[in-house]
């Protein structure tokens, strides 16, 4: 009798064990309920992904007036479970290019939605022929991304066209070696669109000699528009295992330095022997992360914000030290006018007394 | 908001055609001779051990809210190893029972595209109490610590492409045995049950990127003390076994899940697999 207790007593609770299964996976709370892949359950997911997770919301309200929970009611008419997807996919373009932000994109196979107004408003103060001109054919290709000369009058000019395919440490021993005579280094950071970060604060960390505070960052850790970690410290440190560069350094930049290019405008401006020459740069302070649309559609947005010492946020772009605008004539003559002035700055020694 | 249920099984056609699938493969065994063997299952004795090795084939559903929230699914290839030992027989916890298995799953979103893949490494290692002994039936119970990592990678997420998820882990393991006959062929059918009830398991918070895990050195923050409440994961195995002129053949399912909301993202991982694997008794000599 005991034993056949103890038979049907195993027989239950292995009964129970086998069906645990199905009360474990039927619990999803509504917070992460799925969207449907229907036109208005595309754009519900992306602007809740948004709201969730995009990390500029009141810098956004802020600067260009963007309230999120209008910008639904704006758009919410403009949908139906009619449209076609080339439809949808104007439409939430354009909702979210009401942010202005580089970092927020919207990837399908009919193009990568996105708001470059940052850029294209403001004057380009950049022109490649000019560029490839002053580098003419003696250049040295360091990378893809890198390439530098000596000029003239013996100042050392790189142009660092992006942050993707950095040079290695071996190659940017070789350039300060090359540059060990030259009065100054210009490091052209125009229209560089980004890369790694950790790119941009291994070449930072070249032209220091000392731990540097560079600024700050956090990331969202909640759904709510103000749900962020603790600020952590970012600090530059000097590559003191490799060559270093303390001779004066002008940096060239204009609207088109976004992403890393922005981050890396933002360490040197810190740095003492730095002179930021040109216009704002373009911002992108935002680390992004990448998402995903019930339809398949890859929705991209910053989530973890950059701020400089004084906590400024970087999302908006960094100030240069020197503003400048390209001249006309000067384009005409086949002149760089930033390149020019970075010269005269470094030939007449004025950044030495620049004071940071 | 428009709503959709989550799918909570897979297609009813793939877990068809697996059954008929391993139907096909265990009939024959039915009718294979038997030489002397009286049953299909017993637990090991004093310094006997009993392996299964098992290969599997089946269906993996994923959602990771961290990279998409999408549910994604796809095949999955499995390989199992489990094994019961004896060390000592009248004591209690006398019995040990270990799993290890290793899977891969190519997983699809539900429009077929968003190539994921998923790898994931298990472990329990369990003492088990030998609570029920009848001439039918045995039933092991016991505590059992558990070990699973798991990594998901996705092609197409450019900026955050992969997270990982793991489990180190304290829990109850149960094994239960049926022994029965069909036309004199001595059979057994097999269950195993492993859950975790509390431990740690690393996980990103909410958006935190990898890379500030890397560059601050956040890996503290990454870890949260898991229990029933926050994370759920098990393990199961339902097989019958049949013996075979030499060792014997299982033939069963393992379902395999794992379900937290650590971080504040939500994962859901589940998998089941049709298994197929050899049962080969032998004694140690230690």
């Amino acid at each position: 009798m005991k034993r056949l207790a103890l038979y049907t007593a195993s027989v239950l609770v292995m009964a129970l064990l086998l069906l645990l299964p199905v009360s474990c996976i039927g619990n999803d709370e509504d917070f992460y309920a799925e969207f449907a892949n229907t036109p208005r359950g595309n754009f519900t997911a992306l602007w809740t992904i948004m709201d969730r997770h995009y990390c500029f919301f009141d810098l956004k309200k802020k600067e260009l007036g963007v309230d999120w929970n209008q910008v639904y009611y704006k758009y919410n008419s403009s949908v139906s479970d009619r449209m076609s997807d080339r439809s949808l996919f104007e439409v939430l373009c354009s909702m979210i290019g009401e942010l202005r932000d580089g970092h927020v994109n919207l990837v399908s196979a009919y193009d990568y939605g996105r708001n470059w107004q940052w850029k294209t408003d403001y004057p380009a103060n950049f022109s490649k022929d000019l560029q490839d001109a002053y580098l003419g054919n003696d250049f040295i290709m360091a990378s893809v991304d890198n390439c530098y000369k000596v000029l003239s009058d013996n100042i050392g000019y790189l142009a660092v066209k992006g942050f993707s395919s950095p040079m290695s440490s071996g190659q940017m021993n070789v350039l300060i070696s090359n540059f060990a005579l030259c009065n100054g280094m210009i490091i052209d950071l125009r229209d560089n669109g980004g890369g790694y970060v950790a790119a941009a604060e291994e070449l930072a960390s070249r032209f220091t000699e000392e731990r540097i505070l560079t600024g700050y960052s956090c990331y969202k850790n909640g759904p709510g528009h103000n749900d962020f970690s603790d600020l952590e410290e970012n600090w530059l440190d000097p590559d003191m295992s490799n060559l270093r560069w303390t001779k004066p350094v002008v940096l060239l930049v204009n609207r088109g330095c976004f992403s890393s290019a922005n981050d890396f405008a933002n360490i040197m401006k810190s740095i003492p022997t730095v002179t930021l020459l040109g216009d704002t740069t373009g911002g992108g302070g935002g680390l992004p992360m990448v998402s995903e649309l019930p339809n398949g559609w890859l929705v991209r947005f910053s989530s973890a914000p950059s701020f400089d010492p004084a906590m400024n946020c970087i999302e908006s772009g960094v100030a240069p030290d020197i503003r400048l605008d390209m001249d006309e004539d000067d384009i005409k003559n086949g002149v760089d006018t930033y390149i020019e002035y970075a010269r005269k700055l470094i030939n007449d020694r004025i950044i030495n007394i620049k004071v940071k | 908001m428009k709503k959709q249920i989550i799918p909570k099984t897979d297609s009813s056609l793939y877990f068809k055609v697996l059954s008929i699938a391993a139907l096909l493969i265990f009939l024959p065994a039915l009718v294979l001779p038997v030489k002397g063997q009286l049953s299909a299952w017993e637990l090991p004795g004093y310094k006997e051990r009993v392996n299964v090795f098992s290969l599997g084939l089946g269906r993996t559903t994923e959602r990771e809210t961290y990279l998409s929230w999408s549910t994604y699914s796809g095949t999955s290839v499995s390989f199992e190893e489990d094994n019961w030992k004896c060390y000592s027989p009248g004591k209690l916890f006398g019995y040990g029972r270990t799993h290890s298995s290793i899977l891969y799953s190519s997983l699809r979103n539900p429009i077929g595209g968003g190539n994921t893949l998923y790898l994931e490494v298990e472990c329990f290692y369990s003492r088990a109490w030998h609570a029920l002994h009848t001439e039918s039936s045995d039933l092991l119970v016991g505590p059992s610590a558990m070990f699973k990592l798991g990594g998901i990678y996705s092609g197409s997420n450019s900026n955050n492409v992969a997270t990982g998820e793991g489990y180190l882990s304290i829990g109850i393991c149960a094994d239960y045995v049926w022994r029965f006959n069909i036309g004199g062929k001595p059979l057994a059918f097999q269950a195993s049950f492993f859950s975790p009830l509390a431990g740690i398991a690393p996980s990103p918070n909410y958006d935190q990127p990898y890379w500030y895990v890397y560059k601050y050195n956040q890996y503290a923050s990454m870890i949260h003390f898991a229990w029933l409440g926050n994370y759920r994961a098990l393990t199961q195995q339902a097989a019958i076994v049949c013996p075979l002129s030499k060792g014997s053949l299982r033939v069963g399912c393992t379902y395999d899940y794992l379900g937290n909301e650590l971080g504040g993202h939500l994962t859901r991982i589940s998998d089941i697999s049709f298994t197929i694997g050899y049962v080969y008794r032998w004694e140690r000599k230690d």
